[in-house]
This record gives structure tokens, sequence and C-alpha cells, in this order.
């Protein structure tokens, strides 16, 4: 026999197939996950990967090339350059989930606000949107924390009152669509609220492209805060942060390249993996959506 | 059948018109040309007993739906009253319409978007429930285990998703949901026209049953002559907005008293190998709603119309006993 009956196959067969084939047909997913697993590691253990204090100095041992003790080389003051891109990690992912979490929430709130209501209160919000759109949004971080002054939490404020555009267009126009869908008519002949057709049964049905949007916004978070840290406006020295880090080195850079390629590369790196992780997430929402 | 008795009369729509503001484009508003509007609904009046089926038929863009959901208050009604049992609910708000609300409901033409993919049967039927208080959290599993069985689908499907059901199925779904309130009044918005044949007649008799079994009354739309001719008790006849004949469902399939219901018959489909000829077919497209011609709407297409037909329109009137036609020349007197 060379063709497979699918029917004869037990339920539990097919399904087993299918989350397989999901799993094998999405390999982006795979690798993001497992990139994004070992930067959570590293965030959440940095003491027991990394041998070295991150902000120890040791006059003995400044600038050295990367070495079996020193995999990354040590930096002007003797600092381990492992230890301090090790323990950064966990301060590079906070900036990237917390500024992403926060524009995530109020953005879809105010698109499903201005998707759902229509009118003048769309209006309105829209055109507060275009003004932030109207800016390229590095541009505006920085005005804001020139502004409000440098340092982490100014940092957040900024990201968080210009980061929420995206999300609130993106929801926006999924509600139009749902809005619009006899299910969310049914709801309204049931008698029920506005609040309760809005968070019930079309919020569940438009976060998705939300969702899969974070995932990739957690990586442009990550990015804004280490350039503004290298910029000074961000996090400050002797934190080890991995923007603050290659700013620290660049003086350096043509006798100690190791002081800046390593903390890049660790952008690199988690970058790349929370874009795969959203590149996969659009796979699966996709295949699950109807 | 006297249709000028109110207090029999279960359900009463009077007058009942809907018009759409379209969009004013910029160039309009600064030549100072009028909004444009789109006469959904024009006054239309009918009447629906307690336990009948009233059928609602004519071409797609012809106001059905728009009907259908003024009636059930998704759209605010510009004029008009809708007795339900005695009480205009075209001038409720609130919470008054919110507990009115349990006593009509509506089954949707597309069953895949008349569900939301993101809530299992029971999540939907639990919500609906308990939102109405119909029961108690506790009884909550017992209803939902009668409300399927009464649609002729197992309890074991209350903990899936839409998305794991056929059209059919779905459909079942649908109007499980509009019976979880026990209402006494259903719109089915063409409830099998999105289904494949051999689902249909499925469908139809479940609602035939289910009607049946609670007497109730029924507001049924399809553009499919024969459905109707299956299930309705009456039939309203409807063109660009307007009621152009109503009679009893026989009554009309035997003899048309408007042009326009005799093409609309003449036009439908007859499973007859020998039945090759096809005397009439409506011809052109019906005029827009924005645009509305002069006189009779269905003038334009009628061929019978004469002079009068282009300039005054005709009143829906009673052209024999228990028939109702808009119409100057009915084709019977």
């Amino acid at each position: 026999m060379d063709t497979l009956d699918i029917t004869a196959l037990p339920p539990a067969a097919l399904n087993r197939k299918k989350k397989i084939s999901i799993w094998k047909k999405s390999p982006s997913l795979n690798a993001g996950v497992v990139m994004v697993g070992l930067v959570l590691i590293f965030a959440g253990l940095p003491g027991l990967i990394a041998a070295f204090s991150p902000t120890s100095q040791d006059a003995d041992h400044i600038l050295e090339a990367p070495s079996l003790a020193h995999p990354f080389g040590t930096d002007n003051f003797g600092r381990d350059v492992f230890a301090r891109v090790v323990h950064g990690t966990r301060i590079d992912l906070t900036i990237g989930l917390l500024a992403t979490l926060v524009p995530f929430i109020t953005g879809s709130l105010i698109g499903l606000i201005a998707g759902y209501y229509g009118k003048w209160v769309d209006s309105v919000l829209m055109r507060i949107l275009d003004i932030f759109m109207a800016f390229p949004f590095i541009v505006l971080v920085i005005a804001i924390v020139a502004i409000l002054g440098p340092g982490l939490n100014n940092l957040y404020i900024a990201i968080w009152l210009v980061g929420w555009k995206d999300y609130a267009r993106l929801v926006r126009s999924e509600v139009m669509v749902a809005k619009n869908a006899e299910y969310v008519q049914a709801a309204k002949i049931l008698g029920f609220g506005d609040l309760r057709i809005l968070l019930r049964h079309i919020l569940p049905n438009v976060l998705s492209v939300s969702i899969v949007f974070a995932a990739a916004d957690v990586v442009m978070c990550m990015l804004s805060g280490a350039s503004l840290s290298f910029l000074g406006l961000g996090v400050q020295p002797p934190t080890p942060e991995w923007g603050a880090i290659i700013s620290e080195g660049r003086a350096y850079l043509s006798q100690a390249w190791w002081i800046c390629a390593f903390p890049g590369l660790a952008l690199v790196f988690a970058g790349t993996g929370f874009s795969l992780l959203g590149d996969g997430l659009s796979d699966l929402l996709r295949t699950k959506g109807r | 059948m006297d249709t000028h008795v109110a207090e029999k009369q279960y359900i009463q729509v009077e007058g009942l018109s809907k018009t759409f503001k379209l969009k004013h484009p910029i160039i309009d508003i600064l030549m100072k040309k009028p909004r444009k509007l789109l006469k959904a609904v024009d006054d239309v009046s009918f009447t629906i007993e307690k336990g009948e089926t009233l059928g609602l038929v004519g071409e797609s863009g012809c106001g059905k739906s728009t009907l259908a959901r003024t009636i059930v208050r998704l759209y605010e009604p510009d004029q008009g009253k809708i007795f339900f049992d005695g009480l205009d609910i075209a001038a409720l708000e609130g919470k008054a319409l919110r507990e009115e609300r349990k006593k009509f409901q509506m089954i949707f033409q597309d069953p895949y978007s008349s569900l939301n993919p993101r809530m299992s049967v029971r999540d939907m039927l639990t919500e609906v429930m308990l939102f109405h208080r119909i029961c108690t959290r506790s009884e909550v599993d017992h209803h939902i285990a009668e409300l399927l069985r009464t649609v002729g689908m197992s309890e074991a499907t209350a903990e899936r998703f839409p998305g794991e059901f056929s059209g059919g199925q779905r459909q079942r779904l649908g109007i499980a949901r509009a019976l979880a309130l026990n209402p006494s009044f259903i719109i089915a918005d063409e409830p099998v026209s999105a289904l494949d044949v051999s689902i249909q007649a499925q469908v139809i008799n479940l609602l035939a049953d289910i009607q049946e079994a609670l007497n109730l009354t029924l507001l049924f739309i399809s553009h499919d002559l024969r459905v109707v001719r299956h299930v309705t008790h009456r039939v309203a006849v409807m063109y660009l907005g307007k009621i152009v004949e109503m009679a009893e469902t026989e009554a009309l399939f035997k003899e048309a008293a408007h042009p326009y219901t005799k093409v609309l018959i003449k036009a439908a489909p007859v499973l007859d190998p020998r039945n090759r000829t096809r005397e009439y077919a409506i011809e052109g497209e019906p005029p827009s709603p924005i645009n509305l011609p002069a006189g009779c709407r269905f003038n334009p297409r009628c061929s019978y119309a004469k002079d009068i037909c282009r300039r005054e329109e005709p009143r829906l009137e009673e052209v024999k006993p228990g028939r109702l036609a808009a119409c100057h020349f009915p084709l019977i007197a």
C-alpha cells in the first residue's frame, strides 16, 4: 500500500501529526525559542555562568585580549567583559520587555476604542497618532529623554509615550473588521454591553497581530535602550548594559575591539532570537486562526 | 385574514423606515450639494400572528436584512413603531430594552462569522444564560445539554470551538444560542443560504420542528423561493425598501398579484428537465436605492408599466381579501 488513508488514522495520531508539522514547518519558531531561551537563562542566572563580578576592577589585567580566563577579554578597568555582557542581559531584557509591555497594553486599548466607536472618537485618536507617526521613533524618544533628563526611568517613560502608536493602528484596523462580524452583532442583540463585547468578544479575536508585532518590538526596544545608553541618556555606568558597555569601550576601539564587539554580538543574538520568535508566532497563530 | 385587527397581532410593524446617510464628499460640501441618502427600508408595515411564520423575500440589496436588523434594534429606526406583544420596542432604551431583548432573537446568515471563534460552545451558551439570569450557575450544564439536544447535537460537543464544526453544525449552534433565552420571536436572516444544499433541508426542518414545538413566531428571510414556500404561512415580497405584495404562501405562489412577484417566481430555478423554457427572466439590475425612480419603484423593469406608474407611487392596498399589493394594475383583481 503506497497511499495513506487519513480517515483510518485515529484522531490522536492526526493531532500529533498536525503538531509535528507546525513544528517542522516553522524552523524559525524553533530557532527563536532556543535563542530566546538562552537569553532568558543568561538573564536569570548570570552568577552561575560568569565567574567574575561585572564591576570588580583588576588593575593587573587591563585591556587583555580574549583568553581562557577571560573569554571576552577585559576592559580599561580590568573588568571581565564576559561577566559584564552576561550580567547586562538582565538589564537589556528588562528594558526590552517592559518597554514593550506597556505600549502593547495602552496601544491595544486605544486601538480598540478608536476602531469600535469610530466617528469623532476615532478621528481625534488617529490625529493624535498622526502627530506621533510624523517623527521617527528614536528621534522622538531622544527628544523626550533630553527634556526629562537622562536615566533609566525617563527612558521607559519616553518609550511608553511613543511606542503605543503601532499597536493602536494594528488593533484598530482589526477591530474595524471584527465589529461587523455577525458574532458581534449577535452579542449586541443578546443585549451585552459595550465593555463586555469589547473585552470578551472582540479583544481575543484581534490580539494575535499585536502579539506577533510585540515579539519583534522587544528587539526594537532593546536596541533603543542600548542606543540611548550608548548616547549616555539611558543606563548610567558602571551598570553593565550592552549599549553602555559599547559606549565605554568606544574610546579603546583601536586597541581593544573586544569591549565593543561582544556586547554588540549579544544584541545581535538576542535581537535575532526575538525576531525569529515573532516570525514563528505569526505562522503559528495564522494556522490556528480559523 | 384581517391584517387590520391590531390586538390579535403578536408582531406589528408600522411605518418603519431606516435611512443611511452616505459619506459626504468634500467636493459635494463645497458645491453645497445635499448629502446623499440611502433609503434601505421605506415605510414598511406588516403583522405576524403568534406561532406564524412570515417569509420575507426579495433580491439582494432590497433591504431585507436592514429591516431585520432594525426590528431587533441593531439599527436605530428613523421612523415607525415595532409593537411586540403590544409593547413598542422601537421606543425602548437601556435596561428596559435589554430586558425585552430576551424575547426576540436572530439567526444569522453566515455560520462562519456568527460564532465567536475564540469561545467554546459551553462558554458561549453559559455567558448568554448567566447574563440574562435564565438560570443559576449550577443549572447551566443541564440547560446546555438540553439546548444541544434540541438542536440535534450531542452534549460532548460543548467543549469544542466553532472552528471544529461544519457549516451545518455551526448553524445549529447559532440556533441554540438564539434559543438559550427562550425567545418567543425569532428572525432568521437567510439561515440556510450559506449552506450546502444537502444540509439546507436538515436545518430548515430543524427550524420548523422547533417552531412547532415551542410555538415560536418566525420571520424567515430568504431569497430562495422554494425554501420560503416550504416553511412559511404567509409571504411578504420586498423591492427596494418597500413591501410590494403580501399574501398567504400558497395563494401567492399560485397567482402573483404584483408583476415583480410574478417575475421573481418565474425566475426561480425549477428542477424539471423537460421544462427548459424560461418565459420570464427579470431584466437588468434593480435601480440604485440612492436614486429611486419616480412613481412605482419597479416601473423601469416592469413590462406592464404605463404612464401613471412613472408618475405616481402605488400604495400597498388590499386587492382581494387577505391579499395586499402595491401596484396600479394588479395582475389579479
